[in-house]
């Protein structure tokens, strides 16, 4: 593929890409798409933010968090909490609840960070169950009842935006010297410290921020299902995050984009199936990590199949242009 | 240096002074890359100081001992394996990038100029390590010789004014020692650096150094020119053998 005609395809790639988010959109706003269905999308939109969230952490700076459940836990009653006793508009609901959320993964980045591997994980899923079972047992968050009336305040369109806002804030550290600076942790931790990074803490950091978010997404999921219990937080909650991570692709936003929203709309899908449905599912993963164990993407994003094309294209040209007198 | 029991150097002192060469070098296991490892923060020195440029430094952690001018290369290639040629080096630019998480997020003008900045900066170190036409390749795909090249070109990204250098002629041929040595005292004389090496390559170290220190079983037998390291009877014992003389 040609530069040019690279550059055509992508143009017409991202077109189709903006067309189908805006039909979805429309559908919605004019009711086309049925509350059932527009629940779903929001759920997409909820498993993005996580996905994406959980792979700064895990994709791109290689460190092997089994809680993030728990951020989104954080995040959800603290948020509503907030919107039940203080009646905060829910902007800033949100974003106290990503602070909040942060703030928890800061305290618990800074102790366990010191770990390595499967101690990290058994460190973070740890921590997932503390948050779990204190939720379980305090009064002021309905213990084992859960808490209820939960006012309705996300709709699809600020679950959207906010999965957005997410996408580009996320491609934004990525793409800079703070996300190279993840990347290299990940790849070589030693020859990172010796090239002056701080990986203790680039590696709170990575923690915060992804907790901010999970925590952001939880207060979606709060305000969308207007009741939230303990059971929405469990243990298996983080794996099947961490799933649509791998299967995206550990460092690869798109990939988690893909993954989140195909892994929370094949279920639906399926219903059709009904008692196979779990087997097809299960099934469906082992397969897609037998053929392909780096995930959808691996750590690719989607204008690199583009850029590809570009990059061969020009040392095709080169080769000929030395006329092949070889070095 | 002591990791409980064990004594892994007990005698060792060096003062380098701008613009030196000085080469180390002893049997293996003599305790050499420990020497590298205190001096460069990743060991905390059981007892000792080590000063760089008038601070004190032992006991600072090894990204701190980097920024004040001390980078260093490895001796089993430590590159970023799946990065590309281009990232390797931009990476070692990261602490002195001049923006913060907020400008990169938001993309702001400082954040911009900074990155093109680096780019520049990290293509200039690639033309003048002859791996520009590399740059978009993944490291581990380089030829040996040219991943202990990209490594040297990694550690003046960082912007040293002390560069060590852990065995960069190992696995090298003749050839390749011959042009290492060229590279590196030129390296020196246009970064203005001063070098502190390990090494088994003899040509290497004679060629290049200025002065030798010779380390067995933790302790320096012999401190001096290359001659008198040559002609010194414990060292040809202890290491060199009488090839060397």
């Amino acid at each position: 593929m040609s530069p040019a005609s690279s550059r055509i395809a992508a143009w017409i790639a991202g077109a189709l890409a903006v067309l189908c988010l805006a039909l979805v959109n429309v559908g919605v706003y004019t009711y086309r798409i049925d509350f059932y269905f527009t629940g779903i999308l929001v759920v997409v939109m909820i498993n993005i933010i996580l996905a994406v969230s959980l792979n700064l952490i895990n994709g791109f700076t290689g460190q092997f968090s089994l809680g993030h459940a728990g951020f989104m836990a954080v995040g959800a009653y603290a948020s509503a909490l907030l919107t039940i006793y203080m009646e905060w508009p829910f902007p800033v609901v949100l974003i106290g609840a990503g602070i909040i959320s942060a703030l928890i993964g800061f305290l618990i980045g800074l102790p366990t960070l010191r770990l390595r591997g499967d101690y990290l994980a058994i460190a973070t899923l740890g921590f997932g169950e503390i948050v779990r079972v204190v939720i379980l047992n305090l009064k002021i968050t309905g213990g084992p009842r859960g808490l209820g009336g939960i006012a309705p305040k996300t709709t699809f369109f600020i679950a959207e935006i906010v999965a957005i806002l997410t996408v580009i804030i996320f491609s934004n550290i990525v793409k800079s010297s703070h996300g190279r600076a993840f990347v290299a942790i990940r790849e070589d931790e030693i020859a990172a410290e010796a090239m002056g990074i701080d990986t203790t803490k680039y590696k709170v950091l990575a923690f915060s921020i992804g907790a901010a978010f999970a925590g952001i997404a939880g207060a979606l999921f709060a305000h969308h299902q207007m009741f939230i219990d303990p059971r929405s937080f469990t243990f298996t909650r983080s794996i099947e995050i961490l799933v649509m991570v791998v299967l995206g692709g550990l460092g690869s936003i798109s990939g988690s984009i893909v993954a989140a929203t195909v892994l929370t709309i094949l279920p639906e899908a399926l219903r059709g199936i009904a008692q196979y449905r779990m087997i097809a599912y299960a099934l469906l993963l082992i397969g897609l990590m037998l053929i392909r164990p780096q995930g959808l993407f691996g750590t690719k994003e989607i204008g690199d199949l583009f850029r590809l094309g570009q990059r061969q294209g020009n040392e095709g040209r080169r080769a000929q242009a030395d006329g092949g007198e070889g070095q | 240096m002591q990791f409980g029991g064990l004594t892994a150097v007990s005698q060792f002192n060096l003062t380098l002074s701008q613009g030196d060469i000085v080469g180390l070098i002893g049997p293996n296991g003599a305790g050499k890359t420990t020497v590298f490892n205190c001096l460069t923060g990743m060991y905390v020195p059981t007892s000792g100081e080590i000063h760089v440029l008038g601070k004190r430094v032992d006991g600072l952690s090894p990204h701190q001992i980097t920024r004040l001018g001390m980078a260093r290369t490895f001796q089993n290639i430590r590159l970023f394996k799946d990065l590309t040629v281009f990232d390797n080096i931009r990476i070692a630019f990261h602490y002195q990038a001049q923006y913060n998480l907020a400008s990169a997020i938001l993309r702001l003008p400082t954040f911009r100029r900074e990155e093109q900045s680096i780019s520049e900066k990290t293509n200039a170190l690639l033309e003048i390590f002859g791996l520009y036409d590399h740059r978009h390749e993944i490291a581990s795909s380089l030829p040996y010789g040219d991943q202990r090249r990209l490594e040297i070109a990694r550690a003046l990204a960082a912007n040293p004014k002390i560069l060590l250098l852990d065995e960069p002629a190992a696995g090298m041929n003749p050839y390749e020692t011959q042009e290492l040595t060229t590279l590196i005292q030129w390296v020196k004389d246009e970064f203005e650096l001063t070098v502190f090496l390990i090494e088994h390559d003899m040509r290497l170290v004679m060629g290049l150094c200025q002065r030798i220190l010779v380390l067995d079983y933790g302790v320096t037998i012999a401190e001096g020119t290359p001659r008198e390291i040559q002609s010194n009877a414990v060292v040809v014992q202890a290491y060199l053998g009488e090839e060397a003389l």
